[in-house]
């Protein structure tokens, strides 16, 4: 019983997570030239081209009257998610070569990928929207509180995910491809380029239960003082959030080890 | 010591039975012993390795083990190919609470892979990480390795410089090995064991576990 205990305390898992993280940072931004700057590269890219493509197309954006941080407070949300969620669920499977060692376990992985993925979208997040609110002279009040709520928002639901497609990946590999083909209408369909109230009803009410919807009305909640999403229900998005999570975790923890010897 | 408790692992075959490795098996390895694991091919002495290090997993039954136990020891390890050998080491150091430095220091000297060292590892043919990797699980000290067919690493000379060096650690340590060459194992080995059947026979003299496996060997079906 102590000789368990002593090992819980011996820091061993915190140090085999700052091992991979290190490990991460030097293979996935190492490796090719520019490093981080790719990280930074797609939520920037996109919000010019959405702002681009718009400001043709409509006098003002849905809200405010910047087009730049009307699309960035809805594709970094949404960004946020699906890289947490896709770094998480390739966890197990680009770790198998780690696993020889019986010192790193699954989770390790997950957390480490985790760690790396937050940290980095959150960093990439300060710096656009520095960007965008010195360079431009949107008078808008921000309310730290709801865009805090909305990246832990995306981070739980991004883990949660993650989490069960790292099973789901491994057990049914043609989900994998299920999987991206589903999520590739799903950019138009989160309220990324709209805002809920804009949806005709019907479409509204089917869409309510798509998760992100509430994800990115909760972020612009905070860049717009003025906009009050009444649709948001934190209980429904909270389940999205521990359901999968709770049934990936289960699962992975029981056979984790047959998953990656014997699949 | 490693004690397996009443382990059993089977797979599914391909005709609809299980074929099984080990049947509640309960054998002890001493501490300090070092136990040549003997048995035909595909009877399954690597993944017996890989239960007793807590990689995989026994259908029933456990794996019991006392000090500090190292990942079975083959050839290529888990290196990543995009990151230099200096760079994997330093993460398998972190990982076991090693010093860094002078893990990295060790490994270097040892491996004698020069510049290589601070290449990728994707360059490397299949004798330097064989060496690299060799010379990083010699470079942490563990009370029982586990060592799956490294004999075959690089010239003669460095060879014999794996074996001196393995020999020493072997003096204060313990280990379970695998290897083609039963030469090696009457050498290295004090006890053996033999996987056979479901049944794991365990010999306190590794010359008396060489005849059993001979005898196995004879036998035509398995």
């Amino acid at each position: 019983m102590t000789s368990r205990l002593m090992r819980r305390l011996d820091f061993r898992t915190p140090r085999v997570i700052a091992a991979l993280v290190l490990r991460e940072m030097s293979t996935t931004y190492g490796r090719s030239a520019g490093g981080y700057f790719w990280a930074i590269a797609e939520p920037v890219a996109g919000t010019v081209l959405l702002t681009a493509v718009f400001s043709f197309l409509a006098k003002s954006p849905p809200l405010g009257n910047n087009f730049a941080l009307f699309y960035a407070s809805g594709l970094v949300p949404f960004l946020m998610y699906s890289t947490v969620a896709s770094k998480v669920a390739m966890a197990v499977k680009f770790s198998k070569p780690l696993l020889v060692y019986p010192r790193v376990t699954y989770l390790d992985a997950i957390i480490a990928r985790f760690l790396l993925a937050a940290l980095t979208q959150i960093l990439v997040m300060y710096l656009l929207f520095t960007y965008l609110l010195m360079s431009s002279d949107t008078a808008t009040v921000i309310d730290f509180d709801a865009i805090g709520l909305a990246i832990l928002m995306a981070m739980a639901l991004g883990v949660s995910i993650g989490t069960l497609n790292c099973l789901l990946f491994s057990v049914f590999p043609v989900w994998a491809n299920l999987w991206s083909v589903l999520n590739r209408p799903l950019f138009l369909l989160s309220g990324v380029i709209f805002t809920y109230e804009l949806l005709p009803e019907s479409m509204a009410k089917v869409l309510w239960f798509n998760p992100l919807l509430h994800l990115t009305g909760k972020m612009r909640e905070g860049f717009y003082p003025t906009y009050s999403p009444n649709y948001i229900s934190l209980p429904y998005y909270a389940a999205w959030c521990f359901v999968p999570l709770v049934i990936g975790l289960f699962f992975l923890r029981r056979y984790h080890k047959k998953i990656l010897n014997e699949l | 010591m490693i004690r397996l408790e009443k382990l059993t692992k089977s797979f599914a075959t391909s005709g609809g039975g299980r074929k099984y490795l080990v049947r509640d098996v309960t054998v002890t390895f001493p501490t300090g012993s070092v136990v040549g694991l003997l048995g035909r091919n595909g009877a399954g002495k690597s993944t017996l390795l890989r239960i007793i290090a807590g990689t995989q997993d026994p259908d029933e039954g456990r794996v019991v083990r006392s000090g500090t136990v190292s990942w079975p020891i083959g050839f290529a390890g888990s290196f990543h190919p995009d990151l230099t050998g200096a760079q994997n080491t330093r993460f398998v150091a972190r990982v076991y609470g090693a010093d860094t430095e002078s893990l990295t220091d060790y490994v270097e000297d040892f491996s004698e892979l020069g510049d290589f060292f601070y290449m990728p590892v994707r360059t490397y043919s299949s004798g330097m990480k064989a060496r690299l990797a060799f010379g990083v699980s010699m470079g942490i000290p563990f009370d029982t390795y586990l060592v799956d067919e490294v004999t075959s690493v690089g010239d003669q000379r460095f060879r014999e410089k794996c074996a001196e060096v393995f020999d020493t650690r072997l003096k204060s340590s313990g280990a379970v090995m695998v290897s083609h060459s039963l030469g090696q194992i009457r050498e290295m080995c004090q006890s053996g064991a033999v996987l056979n059947g479901g049944q794991l026979q365990y010999y306190p003299d590794i010359a008396e576990a060489v005849e059993a496996h001979m005898r196995n060997q004879r036998e035509t079906q398995p």
